[in-house]
């Protein structure tokens, strides 16, 4: 049990350092995440003298870019378009034959190496992306409480992240090219996880319904409990979070069963 | 034949040459005509997910610095039309920083034609397809004399789309200066393409001079939307000199770099 456990944290560990050794790419996503929160603010700042209010639905307008900004920190620090990739050219090169035969599971070691990734990556975003934020919209009312089940939530919407991409990537069992998929997930992420527009700005039905959707808990729920922390809501965002992950989960445990069944080995 | 004619002549082998790719790639595709379907079909249904999110939003805020949502449709048919140009025919180029980091362009520098085009041409997003009607579909829908329009929205469009080319060209080059930049290049694309279905009117200050050389949304959509509401033969002047200065920009900065390029001394074979 404890070799077990020991082998996992080793594959997150991987995951971590990986990601530490790039410091080009940390600059790279701090910059782009501050260059889309200043973008952000100027839209919402003109939008909100357009309707002559300081308060919309509940926001002000530094509590929507903060949570904006984490919503875009978090998806750029998920590498949802690498881990696809690296599953598929695992799946097409024929490697995975070789993986299968290594005592661990392919699922899990890209999930942990990952997660491993995106904690790293995910701090200097977050950490630079808050620095952009403050300068161009101010502070909102933070919490310790709301921080703490900020990082929950955002470690849970990375592993059904991490789980959607996972089943994407495994279609390469069957699709010869993937990327197609991979390029309407982007897309899906950008409409439907509050990287633009904040959730809570929909109207009521269409709200729901998105919010409690695998994509409104992938990026979303973080950025709204670390602005507007409410003990309640964040249990909902997590009890929707857990239901999705072992949906998720069950469905790509289903869908790697039965791609591996087409591995065929040739020995020589 | 003189060298002159020698050099149009090859010039102009190229499109005959990458309509023949493209035509390949989606022959290729239709092999698996479910997933490419099913593929046309998602794209169609974000789309039409991005249309509702933006008209719940002008809802919301019905003017925008005078910006209305008759706007952010123009924007939107011309995005979606524009990029998907873009995808079909030079979506290679999305894969460059890759083959540079694990020696791939080796491939490419082998064959015959210009390493830039065959780079781009590898790979079609053919799924684009998918954009690219749909931006038709919002074109004749919410614009008066569509038909009328039609000429300058696919000259402004083609245009875009080569602007687009040549900003991707410069963004993936910069891993033949830095090594490992797929992700980096990937989150840099992302970023144009979201940005040009803002509203455009509300950048100002530093983040004009951002949107104009940057990320040159400006040059993408936010002109394009502005010549198909009032046209101007300056703006078609100003589109048209800042994809030369582009590509020319873009072409100096591969080749730089290219000579930084070392050799993975990879053996493929590619069938």
């Amino acid at each position: 049990m404890f070799n077990k456990a020991s082998k996992y944290w080793a594959m997150f560990q991987i995951g971590q350092r990986n990601a530490s050794v790039y410091f080009m790419d940390w600059w790279s996503v701090g910059l782009l995440v501050a260059i889309r929160v200043a973008v952000l603010t100027q839209l919402y700042a003109a939008t909100f003298t357009s309707v002559g209010l300081q308060v919309v639905d509940g926001f002000t307008l530094s509590m929507v870019i903060w949570s904006v900004m984490v919503a875009n920190a978090l998806q750029l620090s998920s590498g949802t378009r690498q881990m696809i990739l690296e599953l598929q050219n695992e799946i097409k090169s024929g490697n995975v034959a070789h993986t299968l035969s290594k005592p661990y599971s392919l699922v899990t070691y890209f999930i942990l190496q990952y997660f491993g990734r995106f904690q790293t990556k995910a701090l200097a975003a977050v950490s630079l992306g808050a620095v952009a934020a403050a300068f161009f919209a101010g502070v909102p009312q933070i919490t310790v409480l709301g921080i703490i089940c900020g990082i929950i939530l955002s470690s849970f919407g990375f592993l059904i992240n991490a789980a959607i991409s996972m089943g994407i990537g495994l279609t390469a069992f069957w699709v010869e090219d993937i990327s197609g998929f991979r390029w309407i997930y982007d897309k899906f992420q950008w409409v439907l996880s509050g990287m633009v527009i904040p959730l809570a700005f929909l109207p009521d039905g269409l709200r729901l319904l998105i919010e409690y959707s695998p994509f409104g808990q992938l990026f979303y729920s973080a950025g709204r409990i670390l602005v507007d922390f409410e003990a309640q809501t964040f249990w909902q965002y997590l009890g929707t979070q857990v239901f999705w992950l072992l949906v998720l989960l069950y469905v790509v445990t289903v869908i790697y069963r039965k791609g591996i069944k087409n591995v065929s080995v040739n020995g020589g | 034949m003189s060298q002159s004619t020698g050099v149009k002549h090859s010039i102009w082998a190229y499109f005959p040459l990458t309509w023949h790719m493209v035509k390949t790639h989606f022959q290729s595709e239709m092999e698996y005509r479910a997933s490419f379907l099913s593929k046309i079909f998602g794209i169609i249904v974000n789309d039409v997910g991005w249309l509702l999110i933006w008209v719940v939003f002008f809802q919301r805020f019905p003017a925008v610095n005078g910006w209305s949502i008759e706007d952010s449709l123009t924007l939107f048919s011309l995005n979606m039309f524009t990029f998907s140009v873009f995808a079909v025919v030079g979506y290679g180029l999305i894969d460059l920083a890759r083959h540079v980091a694990n020696g791939g362009l080796d491939y490419f520098l082998a064959l015959p034609k210009n390493v830039l085009w065959q780079v781009a041409t590898s790979r079609s997003s053919t799924e684009s397809i998918g954009d690219f009607l749909f931006g038709l579909v919002i074109f004749f829908f919410t614009q008066a004399d569509a038909l009328i329009k039609l000429p300058l929205f696919l000259l402004v469009a083609v245009l875009g789309g080569m602007i687009i080319f040549n900003f991707i060209v410069v963004v993936f080059s910069f891993a033949l200066f830095f090594g490992n930049y797929q992700e980096t290049g990937d989150r840099w694309f992302w970023t144009l393409f979201n940005f040009s279905l803002y509203p455009q009117n509300f950048f100002a200050g530093w983040l004009k001079i951002v949107s104009f050389v940057v990320v040159p949304v400006f040059f993408v959509t936010a002109l394009p939307v502005r010549m198909m509401q009032d046209f101007q033969w300056t703006d078609l002047a100003l589109m048209a000199g800042f994809w030369l200065v582009s590509m020319l920009f873009a072409v100096w900065f591969f080749n730089r770099g290219l000579k930084r390029y070392e050799s993975g001394n990879m053996i493929n074979i590619r069938v």
